[in-house]
């Protein structure tokens, strides 16, 4: 159970988490924020479970989180961002998580976590994944009509209780520091940082985006593997395009855009899979 | 009958919301003709002809240059109005093609349903981003042009919606 009012009481924001919804059980909070976004739901309105039961991934893929464990959240936004660098909002929540997490150990007076970032949509903790963000738009014509992103934050997951190929790669803040964590600071700390930091990107145009992910990836110059819907091959990650697009050369020798593919494999420093 | 009066006549029948008019005067008979593509011109006639119907061309062009250009036309002219009739909604994006918000679930639209402005038509995953495409216009979908999971190009038509 999560204490909604010990979050508001915490959070320092005017606009960002004025609104929240909280479900003990939900199918999915971006399906629930997509609908409540459709039907005008204003920018900062926050979606809260405690358990999905439809939890998503990718579009194939579920998101596996214990009941009552994890970090399972959804933000409506409207930013005022071109359709072909809607992208750089995966990549800057990414960021925001990351700094939020930062903040919230170093209260903790936890320092010893590495977090690095994976393209696209990926946080690591000492190499292994430990968020996902799922961002979901809707667009008419050229227009972002809004944008939802998804948080799922593995935060108190006994690693043993996913299932086998999911908890190999994953971790949580348990599992890192084996101290259980109170949610609602951690939520209250994220939902102050998106605020600042959405703001202050809304203001700059998203100019330091790129730079800013880039500082916290650690696999650009490495070898991964590539899906496309023709073929899985190897590349090596050389760039982010101005527009938030991999860019990578090809076993020809070619310099390519990732763009409808999937990174299924990289070597990163932890020799993790991710 | 004088020159002047056939002018009269000439006139009025341009004016008249008839197309023809025959007149017969002492053994002679006037016909007065006007058609849809041009003006009123009149033809006199010998009453010991038989009549004979109106020229249709001015008599400089050759006789097989007008089907040409109208063929041309009915060629034409069809083919922009079946554009026109629809309404094409494009992939604002390059990237997967997706029908249904889930791979079990029922597909955001179908063929002969009738959509509103804002509805959901269908995803385009780029990037790991699922972007909802929202229908610009109120209709009928005629077609679905792209099969599902598929990867669109930038500006590709997906639907045809009708106006």
């Amino acid at each position: 159970m999560i204490d909604i009012d010990q979050i508001k009481k915490s959070q320092k924001t005017s606009i960002f988490g004025k609104y929240i919804y909280y479900f003990p059980e939900i199918d999915s909070t971006n399906a629930y924020a997509n609908r409540l976004a459709h039907e005008g739901a204003p920018e900062g309105t926050v979606v809260i479970t405690d358990y999905q039961t439809e939890g998503k991934g990718r579009l194939n893929r579920v998101w596996e989180s214990s009941r009552e464990s994890n970090i399972l959240m959804s933000v409506v936004l409207r930013p005022r961002l071109d359709i072909e660098r809607v992208i750089k909002i995966t990549l800057a929540s990414s960021k925001i998580i990351v700094s939020s997490l930062e903040r919230f150990l170093k209260k903790s007076k936890i320092g010893k976590i590495k977090f690095t970032v994976k393209w696209p949509n990926d946080i690591l903790a000492n190499g292994k994944k430990i968020a996902g963000i799922l961002t979901e738009s809707s667009l008419r014509e050229r227009d972002v009509v809004f944008v939802v992103v998804g948080i799922g934050l593995n935060v108190n997951q006994d690693l043993s209780e996913l299932s086998g190929d999911v908890s190999e790669n994953s971790t949580s803040l348990f599992a890192e520091t084996n101290k259980k964590f109170d949610r609602e600071m951690l939520i209250s700390e994220i939902i102050t940082e998106f605020e600042k930091q959405y703001f202050n990107l809304e203001r700059t145009n998203y100019g330091q985006v790129l730079k800013e992910w880039k500082n916290r990836c650690d696999h650009i110059g490495k070898e991964m593997v590539i899906e496309t819907h023709v073929a899985t091959e190897t590349g090596k990650f050389i760039d982010i395009t101005e527009k938030g697009i991999l860019l990578y050369i090809s076993e020809d020798d070619q310099e390519r855009e990732l763009v409808a593919g999937t990174i299924k494999s990289m070597k990163v420093a932890h020799g993790s899979d991710g | 009958m004088e020159i002047k009066e056939i002018r009269q006549l000439i006139k009025l029948v341009e004016s008249a919301d008839i197309t023809e008019i025959e007149i017969v005067e002492e053994g002679k008979k006037l016909r007065i003709s006007k058609n849809s593509k041009y003006s009123a011109e009149a033809v006199v006639m010998n009453p010991a002809y038989q009549p004979q119907p109106p020229v249709m061309a001015p008599p400089s062009l050759p006789v097989q240059g007008l089907p040409e250009p109208t063929s041309a036309d009915t060629a034409t002219v069809p083919a922009e109005t079946a554009a026109s009739e629809y309404h094409e909604v494009r992939s604002p994006m390059v990237g997967t093609f997706y029908r249904a918000p889930a791979p079990d679930a029922d597909p955001y639209v179908d063929i002969g349903q009738n959509v509103t402005v804002g509805q959901t038509l269908c995803i385009i995953e780029a990037m790991k981003l699922m972007n909802e495409i929202e229908s610009e216009y109120a209709g009928k979908i005629v077609k679905i042009l792209v099969e599902n999971a598929q990867p669109v190009e930038y500006n590709q038509v997906l639907f045809l919606i009708e106006k």
